[in-house]
């Protein structure tokens, strides 16, 4: 249903040069299904999917690429095309803090009814019927649709900002962050909620988190970004189970499972890539333990590993090795001194 | 017996709500009050790390704050090392600023942007008037490289606008240790940072706890984070502990209907890891207008009409395990039962 | 401490020297910042320097005493001369040099509209800050004390403090600062109000600073940028202020500047006749105090950049 091929995304910084944000991603999503997009911030999750839906600020820009969606190229609309046709209608999106997703002076059905009107045509009451509707779907009381935004609680106001990305029964939903902000019983509310209505509705979701434990806990799918590529994509299982990449090793041992007794938490040295001067080769070298020479120099391509298993990373045939390494913190404290070594070498 | 480094004994703090000039200064109108604590007592063992969790709103920032004094408490006494903290000479004749520090959650909003890091980490000397100039500067240079900035000449004059979260986390902490305190308060001091930082944080946290053998107090709502950091764990609920008890046990074995559903909420890593969802009823009541009895009862799948008669104590269930549950009252479930 | 590293005897001055430097540094890039910003703010300091540079050297710069009666070549007073080569800017009613008056003038405009707004800046941003640093009613009585400084009219409070404690230079710059006090009292409040519940003031507490340190040492520098703005505009009007007072005649009588010019030119009726004598001095207040507005309009894009563009 959508698919991506070699996607930039570039945003222009005053002065010279620009920010390589999103370096060629290539990712295909089917219909009737959750992705889910980790990294950390700065990896491009957030940037690639205001591209999709055509929202990046203005410096932002697609140099290169394809997003296709049904069959058309999304990057050929114009901007007013994909207004009227696409966004909300058939794209929809849910903003990590629904209270600026909000405006503050129209009560919060009063701005569903409006989102409902301009793209289809339907009366004033029965876009309100279709309002309350979605509120009581959602759990929030249809008695408060005439509440403005800042009388709701943030859980609240975030399950009214899905209404507003559902109202047009959209065929997919990017949903960024959309439970960061929240507590966990609500955020398991609210997820939940989501996965429901996905099901009901039959439309796809792209869920952007940093969050593996959320992602694991709805998601179909899992792509791991990095330095603005796609560097792991596979089921949920295979992702959580067997990973292939480094980083994907690297960011299961950071992070605190509330299953496990004894955890040793192992962090992944180093900082995340210059994305204004992307180096040669893999983005992830400098912090990997398994990096060769190859992988300093050349950029690895994607490559798979059985069902719909993409990894771009040299040696990813070497999974058992990786994954057994991986699990000692040894493996990753070497790695501390070496790049600051280099970096003192280079004051002198 | 040794006293334990922190004994919290029914410590209250009470907000008021509404108060305006004519309520200060001539006492007109009513005050109304936010019940942010409202009665917690717990102890913090020497060298041991507790960690307290509860949703936003729960009092759990509050009570640690109030606990460091940086709020003044409503009532009740916080005790350190034996000697009650909540007298004002106890706390000057023991140097209280000194001996417990904290680390705040924001990186990005704790550090004064105008400050350098080197004049930063050594404000703490300045202000105790600890050693000469030149021993500052050395002892600074120190707790910088040992919370793992190195060299510390790579980082000391930088503004912290200059530095990632990480390293400005890092420069917090070098903050709160360089007066080696007995006691820290972590409040949150990983949730604004990213995965493959925050273990590196954490870890620090770890290591620097054993080698200067201090109390931390956590304070987070990411109970897999306290279960992975504290060695035990206070469950907040509307100001109140509602379970206390070894970290493990406590998420592992959860006893009171509140923690059930926060261990239930926590999203797993494991895909296949189907939990029992604990549904809650509405949301958190506003803490100035509190409901009769159990404050969770509302809320409570288990809630009967007993619960909201009168507030249930603490009751012992399990090793060293105690939870605010009328269900672990044995003559009251013999009569409900009959 | 565990890690225990021997320093190089040298370390200790190194990091005054550099952070001094680097503290010039920083002060000199963002005077560059302002100076090529734009324009208006290069104009602004260029005019400033200017009428700086002719207040301390006045006496030195104007041809005559200002305060001298000049004879026509027949031995008449020099009553209202138009301007010549012996007298560029002409005479006044009483024969003396409309320049040098001009040039003397300068001093009282830049000595008073600095040190006036120095003083009205310093209270209001003490008063600002300790007001919404202890809240409560510190905050209820200073803020009410304001409000009632925004609702003295600023005419009938300079005559009747004049009045009363009479009319010289100094006791002028003390009204001008009494009435401008007001402003950056409340602006800087409402800054503090929001510095203050920054997690920095709280950690500035749990290490144990005092509240003087706290507020002077952290608060303070965080709202420094906002003071300096409101020295600038409280400059402008502590200039327009003076030249207003002088010009009703309640100035100081034994000291000339630009607002007594033109009063004097006024009350012997010769505004219309006499340009040299009151356009001068007309437009050196127009250029001192937008200059200084210039300066502050600039200084307010590099503290608030938001407002930029």
């Amino acid at each position: 249903m959508l698919e991506l091929t070699d996607v930039h995304v570039e945003y222009e910084m005053e002065g010279d040069g620009s920010v390589h944000a999103v370096n060629g991603v290539s990712i295909s999503l089917e219909e009737n299904k959750i992705l889910g997009l980790i990294g950390e911030s700065g990896s491009g999750k957030s940037t690639l999917a205001k591209a999709i839906i055509r929202l990046l600020a203005k410096n932002g820009h697609v140099p290169e690429g394809a997003i296709e969606y049904k069959e058309t190229d999304l990057t050929e609309l114009s901007d007013r095309e994909f207004r009227t046709e696409i966004r909300w209608d058939e794209i929809s999106m849910v903003p990590q803090n629904a209270m600026n997703g909000f405006d503050p002076v129209y009560t919060v059905g009063n701005q569903i009814v409006q989102a409902i009107r301009t793209h289809e045509d339907v009366s004033k009451g029965e876009a309100r019927e279709r309002a309350r509707a979605l509120f009581e779907q959602l759990g929030i009381d249809p008695g408060r649709i005439d509440d403005y935004p800042h009388q709701f609680s943030g859980g609240m106001a975030q399950r009214a900002m899905i209404a507003l990305a559902l109202a047009l029964d959209p065929s997919l939903i990017i949903a960024d962050e959309p439970t960061t902000a929240l507590d966990v019983v609500i955020q398991d509310r609210i997820l939940q909620t989501l996965r429901d209505l996905q099901q009901e509705i039959e439309s796809s979701v792209i869920l952007i988190t940093h969050d593996i434990s959320v992602v694991s806990d709805i998601c179909d799918e899992i792509a791991v970004m990095y330095g603005g590529r796609v560097v792991e994509h596979a089921d949920v299982e295979t992702i959580i189970k067997e990973p292939r990449h480094p980083y994907t090793l690297g960011l299961r041992n950071a992070f605190p499972d509330i299953e496990e007794d004894d955890q040793d938490l192992i962090s992944i040295p180093g900082t995340p890539p210059d994305l204004v001067e992307p180096p040669e080769g893999c983005g992830f070298a400098p912090r990997c333990p398994f990096a060769t020479d190859e992988c300093w120099d050349v950029t690895p391509e994607p490559e798979e590993y059985g069902d719909g298993h993409v990894v771009e990373c040299h040696r990813a045939d070497e999974q058992e090795l990786l994954t057994e390494e991986a699990k000692r913190k040894e493996t990753w404290m070497d790695l501390e001194t070496e790049p600051q070594q280099v970096a003192e070498e280079a004051d002198d | 017996m040794t006293s334990p480094k922190i004994e919290v004994d029914d410590l209250k703090k009470h907000f008021k709500s509404n108060e305006d000039m004519f309520t200060r200064l001539f006492g007109w109108g009513e005050i109304e009050y936010v019940k942010a604590v409202d009665g917690v007592s717990f102890e913090i063992e020497e060298g041991e790390s507790f960690g307290l969790a509860g949703e936003s709103g729960c009092g759990k920032t509050t009570c640690g704050k109030s606990l460091l004094h940086l709020h003044e408490p409503t009532s009740g006494t916080v005790s350190f090392d034996g000697r009650e903290i909540t007298d004002p000479a106890v706390r000057d004749e023991m140097n209280f600023r000194t001996e417990a520090q904290i680390i705040q959650q924001n990186p990005y909003e704790s550090i004064n942007p105008r400050y350098r890091v080197f004049d930063w980490v050594k404000e703490p000397l300045d202000v105790h008037d600890i050693g000469s100039e030149e021993e500052r500067e050395t002892r600074v240079i120190e707790t910088i490289e040992s919370v793992g900035l190195n060299p510390a000449e790579a980082y000391m004059h930088e503004y912290p606008s200059e530095l990632s979260g990480g390293e400005r986390q890092r420069v917090s902490i070098a903050r709160a240790i360089i007066l080696e305190p007995s006691f820290i308060l972590a409040d949150e001091p990983a949730s604004m940072l990213d995965v493959s930082v925050r273990a590196s944080i954490l870890d620090l946290l770890d290591r620097l706890q054993d080698e200067l053998n201090i109390s931390i107090l956590y304070i987070s709502h990411d109970l897999s984070l306290l279960k992975h950091m504290c060695d035990r764990i206070g469950i907040m609920y509307l100001g109140k502990l509602v379970e206390v008890g070894p970290a493990t046990q406590v998420i592992n074995d959860p006893q009171h209907p509140y923690t059930k559903a926060l261990v239930g909420s926590t999203p797993t890593i494991d895909p296949d890891d189907e939990r029992e969802a604990v549904e809650l009823k509405g949301d958190i009541p506003d803490p100035v207008n509190l409901p009769p009895g159990c404050r969770f009862a509302p809320r409570c799948p288990e809630a009967t009409d007993e619960c909201t008669v009168e507030e249930p104590p603490m009751y012992e269930t399990g090793d060293d395990q105690q939870a605010r549950c009328i269900l672990y009252d044995e003559e009251q479930m013999q009569t409900i039962r009959e | 401490m565990s890690v225990k590293k021997h320093l190089p005897a040298n370390v200790e001055s190194k990091l005054t020297s550099s952070r001094v430097f680097s503290q010039i540094k920083d002060g000199v890039s963002t005077a560059y910042e302002l100076y090529r910003s734009d324009r208006l703010g290069q104009f602004g300091i260029v005019v400033l320097a200017a009428f700086v540079f002719i207040a301390i050297f006045a006496p030195i710069i104007a041809p005559y005493s200002p305060g001298a009666r000049h004879r026509r070549d027949d031995g008449s007073l020099a009553r209202l001369d138009a301007p010549s080569t012996d007298h560029l800017l002409g005479t006044t009613h009483h024969g003396q040099d409309v320049l040098s008056q001009l040039l003397v003038s300068a001093r009282v405009s830049v000595f008073v509209g600095f040190l006036a707004a120095f003083i009205a800046v310093f209270i209001g941003t003490n008063v600002g800050l300790i007001s919404a640093y202890y809240g409560g009613w510190v905050d209820d009585i200073l803020m009410r004390i304001v409000d009632i400084a925004y609702g003295l009219p600023f005419l009938p409070f300079v005559i009747v403090l004049v009045f009363i404690f009479g009319a010289n230079i100094v006791n002028i710059m003390l009204v001008i600062a009494a009435i401008l006090w007001r402003d950056s009292a409340r602006v800087v409040r409402s800054e503090v109000l929001s510095q203050k519940q920054r997690p920095y003031v709280e950690s500035a507490r749990a290490i144990g600073a005092s509240d003087f340190r706290i507020l002077y040492r952290h608060v303070f520098p965080n709202v420094l940028p906002l003071t300096v703005l409101y020295m600038a505009f409280a400059v402008a009007y502590a200039i327009m202020y003076e030249a207003s007072i002088a010009f009703l005649g309640f100035g100081d009588p034994n000291v000339y500047s630009w607002g007594r010019m033109m009063y004097q030119a006024y009350t012997h009726g010769a505004i219309r006749d006499a340009w040299w004598w009151v356009l001068p001095a007309g437009v050196c207040i127009m250029l001192l105090v937008s200059s200084v507005f210039f300066i502050g309009r600039t200084l307010e894009e590099i503290t608030n950049p938001e407002i930029r563009h």
